[in-house]
């Protein structure tokens, strides 16, 4: 009853136009009346509280290097770059793309921060090159949704610590799975790049890719910044992010002097509007969230389950398949807290491995993030890459398919995980 | 049964995991007041925050959108500045005076404070006397703190204290603190013992030290628009339900860090107890913060509690 | 709005800094960076209201007939109204609650928070209600009956383009010399 009426409302508000956010309030509001907790509180608390999150604050930061980036001529000087030793490919740029999502994957733990930021760089850039808009952010996406699987990762301390499991393996356990999301979008993109009718360009001789390269060099030490920077603790992934505007912004006023002082009101505004329409629907996602903690939704799925323990394998697809239906509507974080410490006494007793159950859950959340209707990561390139959301469901799904049989073959093949997370450790 | 007994729904929030000690006592204290009112009132536990960090559900209670808490008394000091003089450092010497103090009179009237602001105080349960874990060297002595880089919480008490022994005081978000301290942008932090084993700082720390700088309590509310509507059966039954609760909570806690101790020796940390005169250089460091506290608590309140702190001591 | 952005920027790279290269951090940076934080979300959130920026799906209603349109519009802002009015009460209540309540380092007080939720609320209800007087009146243009954002909208890429070729075409730079 609770779950048709959380379904109910919120695909049917969204079905007459309203904006995924007000449809979120109004479904906490209708799980308050059905619960008899109604109190006007409870919304405004958790809007407000939902939005005062300081670790979140790396959204607007990495939107806003972003945007120095692009203005800056730091970004251009990465993809002329990329474009010089992969342009002669077909679908050069999405291998960009890929390899880009990886990188910073390694760089910071928040899907959205990493997808915000690769969105704002390449959606532009693909789109000037010819690349089919719906196609690249679908790529751009799905290769968002590999940071929280690569370390670090916020998704996976927030598990660690709500399930009492060592973050530190659950940190190696990852590499590998998010590598494999890696070299699946690059299998996957090989066959839509075929539809790419994109003009291939010449391949470069190696004077002018070393051109490019000297051309661009305070653009790629910036990675290299926020990696050592990190790895070698002069900040965290909140700063690092903080650290990347700075720096892009210094790059892009002194050395390539391609913005100025008077240009950045516009820049600061456009990141902040951007951040404001994405954060305002994470913090409307909070009142649902809590509605869905009161309702007890979970523990009612969980008895459906309990049968299954002799069976693993059974269990775990089982599973699978309900964080994949728990994904389509709700958020990775509220996921994790309100489920992870149901999930594993339960896997626990049926003999599952915990650090590589938490692979498996913050995976199949993470593709979650890209399910409609709500899938976080699609607003934020909905909104960051201007695309509108319709297109971005039919770019994404080859992709949603793909990470799906890859998420089954660990249900088949935990070793695949399991093994080199034993030799990482 | 008392004859006067709705049935009633209590939402009862609290901020670490389900498997914690303040897990563990929430569902204990549940399931007294279960007992306690033959299943009339229905207490409904919600760990890890789910309902909100500890500010939000103290908003809650005070609005009546939310029953009752478990959190820290840390929050409360915008509220009832008064709660303050919990975070002074060195205060307590050992678990019994702080349960002296906090179950006598002067306990007692800083949570009858809570209900002008809308909140009813209940009891005081134990988080836990804080000690310092790092991953630069061994700290003996007050002065290796020296230039050490520790995250400490939110508080200006505690920044001062740590900067009037000479460390560099950083303060960051606890959500921020595992990664900072992986990453070694900060070189320690403070807590108890069972919050170091349950946020799995071991993995990325070496030294922990134990100085016991100060007890952190934690705080039983309800709400106080909603506790008045209770008739007076009812407010005996969550009363007498919290005491057990308090009891059972510290017993349990206390075998815990007993156990975590052990467990952190196990998991390879090195232990250093920091010897008596040495916490003393560091308490009369500290001398500076512990006057602004008494200016902003008042000096009759701090006299109260080291009236009774000295009867404890004089009958030990 | 940009400013908050600025000074959220400055705070944390500052504690980040003063550590680094101090040290030490600075005590209030968080307390502050969140409350621009908060501000900055919910008067860009207003802001994206007006603009029509807000995430939506808009497959149904965009095939539906005009008279279906106008009825799905005046009964998602009747609803929103209905939201924004418990927004409206509830961060009304946490303004008194917070007004009692100060943060630990700088002292301001919770309700310079929860008066986000309050300004927010009223300010979004007024364009709603702006937007409802409109239609009734008969001042509304059929373009305006969806209002979740078409973001595949051209004329919005196309200033995008524009936006971008300010820093130098792209698609130049790539392409042989
Ligand atoms: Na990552
Ligand atoms: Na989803």
């Amino acid at each position: 009853m609770t779950i048709a009426l959380f379904l109910g409302s919120l695909l049917g508000l969204m079905a007459i136009g309203m904006p995924i956010a007000f449809a979120l309030m109004l479904t906490g509001v209708a799980l308050m009346y059905q619960l008899d907790f109604f109190d006007a509180q409870l919304l405004a608390q958790n809007m407000l509280g939902g939005a005062d999150n300081f670790p979140l604050m790396a959204v607007p930061f990495f939107l806003l290097a972003g945007e120095l980036m692009n203005a800056g001529g730091l970004s251009k000087r990465i993809v002329a770059l990329a474009v010089t030793l992969f342009g002669h490919i077909r679908g050069g740029l999405g291998y960009v793309a890929i390899g880009t999502s990886v990188v910073l994957a390694s760089l910071s733990g928040s899907a959205i921060a990493d997808t915000a930021a690769i969105a704002a760089l390449l959606i532009p850039m693909m789109r000037n090159n010819g690349y089919n808009l719906e196609r690249s952010s679908g790529l751009i996406a799905a290769g968002g949704i590999i940071a929280p699987i690569i370390p670090p990762s916020m998704s996976f301390i927030i598990y660690g610590v709500a399930t009492n499991i060592s973050i530190t393996k659950l940190f190696m356990a990852g590499i590998v799975p998010g590598l494999l999301m890696g070299v699946t979008l690059v299998l996957i993109w090989m066959r839509v790049a075929r539809r790419e009718d994109v003009p291939v360009q010449p391949r470069q001789p190696w004077s002018v890719r070393f051109k490019a390269a000297v051309d661009g060099i305070w653009a790629l030490v910036m990675p290299v910044i926020i990696i050592g920077g990190m790895r070698f603790g002069l900040f965290t992934p909140t700063e690092a992010a903080v650290v990347a505007a700075v720096y892009a912004l210094i790059v892009g006023l002194f050395v390539y002097r391609e913005i100025s002082l008077r240009d950045l009101p516009l820049l600061f505004v456009s990141a902040a509007k951007t951040t404001a329409v994405v954060m305002f629907l994470v913090a409307a996602a909070m009142v649902t969230a809590y509605m869905i903690t009161l309702a007890e939704l979970p523990g009612q799925v969980i008895s459906l389950l309990e049968p299954m323990l002799d069976h693993p394998k059974w269990l775990m697809a089982a599973i699978v398949v309900l964080l994949t239906l728990v994904g389509t509507a709700m958020d990775l974080t509220p996921t994790i807290l309100i489920l992870g410490p149901v999930l594993v006494p339960l896997i626990t007793k049926a003999g599952i491995d915990p650090v590589y159950f938490g692979v498996m859950f913050v995976m199949v959340g993470a593709v979650g993030l890209l399910t409609p209707p709500v899938g976080t990561v699609l607003n934020v390139v909905c909104g960051v890459g201007r695309v509108s959301m319709e297109g971005i469901i039919r770019g994404v799904w080859p992709y949603v398919v793909a990470y799906t049989a890859l998420i089954g073959l660990f249900v088949v093949f935990p070793e695949i995980i399991t093994v080199p997370a034993g030799w990482l450790h | 049964y008392a004859q006067n007994i709705q049935p009633r729904l209590i939402r009862f929030g609290y901020g670490l995991n389900e498997d914690s000690n303040q897990g563990r006592a929430a569902r204990f204290f549940a399931e007294e007041v279960a007992k306690r009112s033959g299943g009339k009132l229905k207490v409904r536990t919600f760990g890890a925050a789910t309902l909100g960090p500890d500010p939000q559900m103290q908003n809650a209670l005070i609005g009546g959108a939310q029953e009752m808490m478990v959190g820290s008394t840390a929050t409360l000091v915008g509220t009832v500045k008064e709660f303050a003089i919990w975070d002074v450092p060195f205060m307590f010497a050992n678990e019994k005076e702080a349960d002296a103090v906090l179950d006598g009179p002067v306990g007692q009237k800083l949570l009858d404070k809570l209900q002008e602001k809308g909140l009813v105080g209940l009891v005081y349960w134990e988080n836990g006397f804080r000690n310092l874990t790092n991953s630069r060297h061994k700290i003996e002595k007050a002065e290796d703190l020296q230039g050490v880089k520790l995250r400490v919480m939110q508080n200006p008490v505690f920044i001062d204290t740590f900067k009037a022994a000479g460390a560099n005081a950083v303060p960051l978000a606890f959500a921020e603190l595992f990664t900072a301290l992986e990453t070694k942008a900060v070189d320690g932090q403070e807590n108890p013992y069972t919050t170091i084993v349950s946020s799995k700082f071991y993995e990325v720390q070496k030294y922990l030290t134990v100085t016991n700088h100060v007890y952190s309590p934690w705080i039983m509310t309800a709400s106080k628009v909603w506790w008045d509507k209770l008739s007076p059966d009812e407010q005996k039954i969550l009363i007498d339900a919290a005491v057990a609760s308090r009891d059972f909570e510290r017993a349990d806690t206390r075998a815990e860090a007993a156990k975590a101790l052990d467990q952190l020796k196990a998991d390879g940390m090195d232990v250093t107890v920091m010897p008596p005169e040495e916490v003393a250089k560091l308490r009369e460091k500290a001398a500076p913060v512990t006057k602004t506290v008494i200016d902003s608590v008042g000096q009759p309140l701090w006299d109260e509690v080291q009236a009774e702190i000295r009867k404890t001591r004089g009958t030990n | 709005m940009g400013a908050m952005l600025l000074v959220m920027v400055v705070l944390v790279f500052a504690n980040a800094a003063g550590r680094y290269l101090f040290g030490t951090g600075v005590a209030a940076s968080e307390e502050i960076a969140r409350l621009a934080f908060v501000w900055l979300i919910f008067l860009g959130a207003i802001l994206a209201v007006r603009e029509r920026t807000h995430v939506g799906v808009d497959m149904l209603v965009q095939r539906l007939p005009r008279a279906a349109q106008k009825a799905c519009l005046v009964i998602c802002n009747l609803l929103i109204l209905y939201a924004l009015w418990l927004f409206a009460q509830g961060s009304w209540q946490q303004v008194i609650v917070g007004l009692n309540s100060r943060m630990p380092v700088t002292d301001i007080s919770l309700a310079a928070f929860a008066a986000a939720g309050l300004v927010t609320s009223v300010a979004m209800a007024a364009l709603f209600l702006a937007d409802l007087v409109r239609l009734f009146s008969g001042r509304m243009a059929d373009a305006e009956l969806v209002q979740v954002r078409e973001t595949a909208d051209a004329e919005e890429i196309r200033e995008f383009e524009r936006e971008f070729a300010a820093g130098g075409s792209t698609a130049h730079s790539g392409k042989a010399p």
